[in-house]
């Protein structure tokens, strides 16, 4: 049998989610990024699944609703600047929570 | 909720700007507490940078030791170079600037920041880390204090320093309204590993030397753009900012573009076989977006200043950003010396604020060499 040799040579991630496996998280159990479902249900451009860096938002069809990963929050503040309809609030997370 | 009132100055952000402000505070016996909502001063939003010796060597005065010139800061490589390269689909030019002065250095924030929290703590400056500042307290139009999550801190100023996402900017309406997509570029970066001896040999440099590039990428990506490169010790940092509007108009992810560039027939070899670290991203605003002519934002109102970051007193295609918020907070700090002199908080003394910050952008840089870059980003620019 052939065994397959892992590239170790080369280790540059290239998905976000790769990248975002390499940092240290303290997620807090409540979310410090908030959105008004009722607004991010008639929006059509769902802007915000494509543009986040941390890819936080994604479009869950089944719910019918924004599914928000705040775990994975870089806090760069994007989202709300990026958001149309003025839908995301952005707080700092909580004391020592968020990225560390 | 416990309520604190020892200190004359609160500054929310220890980062550059809100240390050199603190600095400056606690260098003259003002009783200066510094709020940090990360555990350890990490500037988690940017990994590395460009810190010019002016005009942090005079507000930091351990900078170097002054007995044999050794420089005291942590700090990953001299800036050996300057270099542009100018990057089309699939070709390059470059050029460079070598720059002989040893007068800038390669930094990672993180160990950097670090250091000058310490030296504004040894100036007597009091440092509170893992303490995210939620609103400012406004007691008779005036800002009086922070409130955190647990406790109620109260001051006769408050300096906002809490870089461009920043909360209390908004909440205490001296920002009206969002910042606009056009009005911003959205940047990611990348901390790549390689051995210093690689780093040398890639880049052509001797131990201890380094390069700082700047990446005009707007061929290549068709979109309003700029990059840079960082050699570290023994890692690279790699950046991209694009103008967010941009970016939404096409739908692609910011790391799309980082990944663009990475693959691109310049910048691969320079990174090959080097490990990923770390990846971050934070925003910066806009060349256009110049805070003095920008009406939805104040600079300062009864008992409270903006600086650095949050101020939008940053110039994002020049080769040292940090260099105007450190200036911005030395400016607020000296407002603040003489408000107390007057005994006097209001907006009418604070105001004194303005005229010192229009002054920061009118200053040509002392060093010849950036003040020709800056020109050449500029005007590269603007040929779209």
């Amino acid at each position: 049998m052939v065994k397959t040799t892992k590239n170790t040579s080369d280790h540059l991630a290239k998905t976000v989610e790769e990248k975002l496996f390499l940092i240290k998280f303290c997620p807090d159990t409540e979310s410090h990024v908030t959105v008004n479902q009722d607004i991010c249900m008639l929006c059509k451009g769902k802007e915000c699944t494509k543009f986040c860096p941390a890819n936080v938002f994604a479009w869950s069809a089944i719910n019918n609703r924004l599914v928000i990963g705040y775990e994975n929050c870089l806090e760069c503040g994007l989202c709300t600047i990026g958001c149309p309809y003025g839908s995301i609030q952005y707080n700092h997370p909580k004391d020592s929570f968020g990225r560390n | 909720m416990s309520k604190t009132n020892n200190s004359e100055v609160i500054i929310v952000g220890a980062g550059p700007a809100g240390l050199s402000a603190a600095k400056v505070l606690a260098d003259t016996g003002i009783k200066t507490l510094v709020l940090e909502k990360t555990k350890k001063c990490s500037s988690k939003n940017f990994f590395s940078g460009i810190i010019s010796e002016e005009p942090l060597k005079e507000i930091f005065t351990n900078f170097c030791d002054h007995s044999n010139g050794k420089i005291m800061a942590p700090f990953e490589r001299f800036v050996d170079q300057y270099r542009a390269y100018i990057l089309q689909e699939d070709s390059f030019t470059s050029f460079n600037v070598q720059n002989n002065k040893q007068n800038s250095y390669i930094v990672l924030r993180e160990q950097f920041n670090s250091w000058l929290l310490k030296e504004a703590q040894k100036a007597g400056a009091q440092v509170i880390t893992g303490t995210a500042a939620k609103e400012l307290i406004i007691s008779n139009g005036k800002v009086s204090g922070v409130k955190t999550d647990s406790e109620e801190f109260f001051a006769n100023v408050v300096i906002i320093s809490e870089g461009v996402n920043s909360v209390l900017t908004k909440s205490s309406g001296l920002r009206v309204g969002e910042l606009r997509s056009n009005q911003i570029f959205t940047f990611v970066e990348e901390n790549i590993s390689l051995s210093s001896g690689v780093i040398e040999e890639r880049f052509n440099l001797s131990p201890f030397n380094g390069i700082s590039a700047k990446l005009f990428t707007q061929a290549m990506l068709g979109m309003p753009s700029i990059g840079y490169i960082y050699t570290n010790h023994n890692s690279i940092s790699l950046g991209i900012g694009i103008l967010f509007s941009e970016l939404i108009s096409k739908g692609i992810n910011p790391n799309e573009c980082l990944e663009k560039l990475k693959e691109h027939s310049c910048i691969k070899p320079l990174i090959t076989n080097g490990t990923t670290k770390n990846y971050c991203s934070y925003i910066l605003p806009a060349p256009s977006l110049k805070s003095q002519n920008d009406k939805s934002l104040k600079l300062f109102s009864n008992g409270c200043l903006l600086i650095g970051g949050a101020a939008l007193i940053i110039d994002i295609f020049s080769w040292d950003v940090s260099t105007l918020a450190i200036l911005s907070g030395k400016a607020a700090a000296q407002t603040i010396i003489r408000a107390k002199e007057l005994n006097d908080y209001s907006a009418k003394t604070l105001a004194h604020y303005l005229p010192l910050v229009n002054e920061l952008h009118e200053i040509p840089l002392q060093d010849d060499n950036l003040n020709m870059l800056n020109n050449f980003n500029e005007s590269i620019l603007q040929r779209k």
